[in-house]
């Protein structure tokens, strides 16, 4: 299986990008989502991952995705995860993974945040 | 017994893939469900992923070999290397406290087969590293042990 990464930008608020992944983030692909994510970090403070798509993920890609909860922390931005399958959300359950991150099971829910998250920072 | 195949990869993460698209096809074959079949394949990828990354060092000269089979519901992946001898299951556990990007790197992979997998084994047999993963068919009806047996030591 190969991997697709396609990024949005959102047109509001403007500091976030979502990367949906479709395929498999493996020890082949793992490289390709450190090299696309990269320039998306720079870009904004909160960094979606829509893994609704994503039908298989091993160790190699799980670095990928704590080397960005990393680097998006150190600039007071977040991660969020939205539509996790089920034997994605597996992968993450044993590696005890879940309980520090924020998954969404709907995008209705995300957006809903999204929006709370911005209203926070047009505050401050 | 019923379905057997062995086939053989150079070390490299392209021919890991290959060696997933291979167990795959091997669960659909053995009427595996899709919980047993994403074990089996996880475990393979991770495993293959050890022997490209550690076993060979990156080098894209090296071979494994991947043995699949079922017996009575079980089915049994073997995975051989001519690297130097090491048994993943001797890894200490990894770091899963706090948040993930805190944790020490390492060693997740190993855990997510010992995990997922109803057994797993290792031995050395000759200049080989043998790793044995069995997975019943079906994991979806009910939960089964996950006893961690260790086979054989270093030659």
């Amino acid at each position: 299986m190969s991997l697709d990464i396609n990024v949005t930008y959102a047109p509001d608020p403007q500091d976030t990008a979502t990367i949906a992944l479709v395929g498999s983030l493996d020890t082949e692909t793992s490289d390709q989502l450190s090299h696309a994510i990269l320039p998306v970090m720079d870009r904004v403070r909160t960094l979606v991952l829509d893994l609704e798509r994503l039908h298989f993920l091993s160790s190699a890609g799980i670095r990928v995705i704590s080397i960005a909860r990393k680097r998006m922390r150190e600039k007071s931005g977040a991660v969020l995860v939205v539509n996790m399958q089920p034997q994605i959300a597996k992968v993450f359950e044993i590696i005890k993974a879940l309980p520090g991150m924020t998954v969404f099971t709907s995008v209705k829910d995300l957006d809903e945040y999204l929006t709370r998250l911005q209203e926070k920072y047009r505050l401050q | 017994m019923g379905h057997a195949a062995s086939h053989q990869f150079s070390t490299t993460p392209a021919q890991v893939m290959a060696a997933c698209d291979v167990v795959r096809r091997f669960c659909a074959g053995a009427h595996a469900d899709p919980e047993a079949t994403h074990v089996l394949t996880l475990c393979v990828e991770e495993l293959g992923a050890n022997i490209v990354n550690h076993a060979f060092a990156g080098s894209p000269s090296g071979i494994f070999r991947v043995q699949l089979s079922e017996d009575a519901g079980v089915l049994q992946l073997v995975l051989s290397d001519s690297g130097p001898a090491f048994n993943p299951l001797d890894l200490p556990p990894p770091d899963l406290d706090g948040e993930l990007e805190d944790r020490e790197v390492g060693g997740l992979g190993v855990h997510l087969v010992r995990s997922l997998a109803d057994t797993v084994t290792w031995a050395r047999v000759g200049e080989e590293n043998r790793v044995t993963v069995r997975v019943r068919r079906s994991l979806a009806s009910t939960p089964g042990p996950n006893p961690q047996v260790k086979e054989g030591s270093p030659s």
